[in-house]
């Protein structure tokens, strides 16, 4: 349990760096646990976690 | 201006809505390039939208809308969070309540993936790293909303009125709604569908055709597939008792709504200009009726020489009634008038009038 915690803290962590893409759009950076810009990534996480998506398209 | 402000509320996570936004995965899209348009069928005229979605792209519903040119004024974080309430229910009770959710998926669309509109061939599958936001290699959601428009364009055939007045926002239909419930009457427009149908200020809208409805997104998604002369099944929670409506669609019901905000029109056939309605009491002092034909031009591009700022247009191509504002004129463009086609206009300058010529796009 406490490893998939881990995993899931270094992932959220991941994905709140700011990537190339979010940096060359000059897009506001997100706070908390959003992916960014990979809706497979978004799909995937819910499917593991059996949480809703809630996806904003800006 | 355009919903900078919510964007920024919610991909900060205040406080308002942090803790129903750590219920759900959250994903932000910022491009168009290669997006699911089965999957994500909404009024991609939006500049901000969000879909409340389960893993197996079942839709809860949608959130975000526009009819007018402020953008800001149809959305707010108290209604955002009443739709993520909403949603967190659906989830809760998935997959019992899956039937009822099927109709907020859509039909197969007209293109899987924008790039299939004509002239968007050119946008790579994502944006290429390194370049900036509004290069050519990023499609913006209403480069979308545009494509609609150049499938029609392109072979010269007129723009349907289901394109133009594309997710008609509910006051259409006389029901003005609370932004910041789910989908709750604040009013109801005397004389509308809506009164003469029994809708009441305080119903809030349970289900519209069998779909739950958790925004006043919701609400448009249905209206958008609905037909003239539609009676829609409606049930409203009023005073703490479920009750059954109808909603009432009369010919020529969307035509009442506003599309000239849309930045799309920009990229497909407005002429290069901006309008707006004439404002109360001006019509009488112009001796114009309600029915006559008249608005004002508030911008005039290098494209529309000729015009000037604060013309009042009184006449198009011989019409001297019905193009009663800027939305009905951009219409008339775009189901009359092809591209290369001249366009005349009569226009009141000083009290007097002038004609004068435009060439559509």
């Amino acid at each position: 349990m406490k490893a998939a915690s881990a995993a899931l803290l270094a992932l959220l962590a991941f994905a709140q760096e700011p990537g190339p893409l979010q940096k060359s759009l000059v897009d506001l950076e997100p706070k908390g646990p959003w992916i960014y810009g990979d809706l497979a990534a978004g799909f995937a996480e819910a499917k593991k976690t059996k949480k809703p998506l809630l996806v904003v398209f800006r | 201006m355009g919903c900078k402000e919510i964007d920024g509320q919610v991909a900060r996570r205040e406080a308002q809505v942090s803790d129903l936004m750590d219920q759900f995965v959250t994903v932000r899209v910022v491009f168009a390039n290669s997006m699911d348009l089965s999957t994500f069928q909404f009024d991609t005229g939006l500049t901000w939208a969000v879909f409340f979605l389960n893993a197996d792209k079942t839709i809860y519903g949608r959130y975000g809308s526009r009819g007018q040119a402020n953008g800001s004024l149809d959305v707010s974080l108290a209604g955002f969070r009443k739709a993520m309430e909403g949603a967190l229910e659906l989830h809760k009770g998935y997959p019992g309540n899956k039937s009822s959710l099927a109709g907020k998926k859509g039909p197969s669309p007209r293109v899987p993936v924008p790039q299939g509109y004509p002239g968007m061939q050119k946008f790579p599958p994502v944006p290429t790293p390194g370049d900036k936001r509004n290069n050519n290699t990023c499609m913006h959601c209403h480069e979308v909303n545009a494509g609609e428009y150049k499938v029609y364009r392109s072979v010269k055939q007129p723009i349907p009125d289901n394109v133009l007045w594309t997710y008609p926002m509910p006051d259409v239909l006389g029901l003005s709604l609370d932004l910041n419930e789910r989908a709750t009457l604040k009013s109801v427009a005397a004389g509308s569908p809506a009164e003469k149908d029994g809708w009441k200020a305080g119903d809030a809208i349970l289900t519209l055709e069998g779909q739950p409805i958790v925004s006043i997104a919701d609400v448009q998604w249905v209206l958008e597939r609905a037909k003239d002369g539609a009676k829609l099944k409606a049930s409203v929670d009023r005073g703490g008792q479920k009750q059954p409506l109808t909603l009432s669609l009369p010919p020529g019901w969307r035509r009442k709504g506003d599309f000239g905000w849309r930045e799309a029109t920009w990229a497909s056939f407005r002429p290069d200009m901006n309008g707006e309605d004439l404002k109360p009491g001006e019509r009488q002092t112009m001796k114009l009726s309600d029915t006559a034909t008249g608005f004002r031009v508030s911008y005039v591009g290098p494209g529309a020489r000729g015009l000037q700022r604060d013309d009042v247009v009184v006449e198009v191509d011989g019409q001297r009634s019905g193009i009663t504002n800027f939305s009905l004129f951009l219409a008339h463009v775009a189901q009359k008038r092809m591209p290369g086609d001249k366009i005349s206009l009569t226009v009141l300058r000083g009290g007097q009038e002038q004609k004068l010529q435009l060439t559509a796009r």
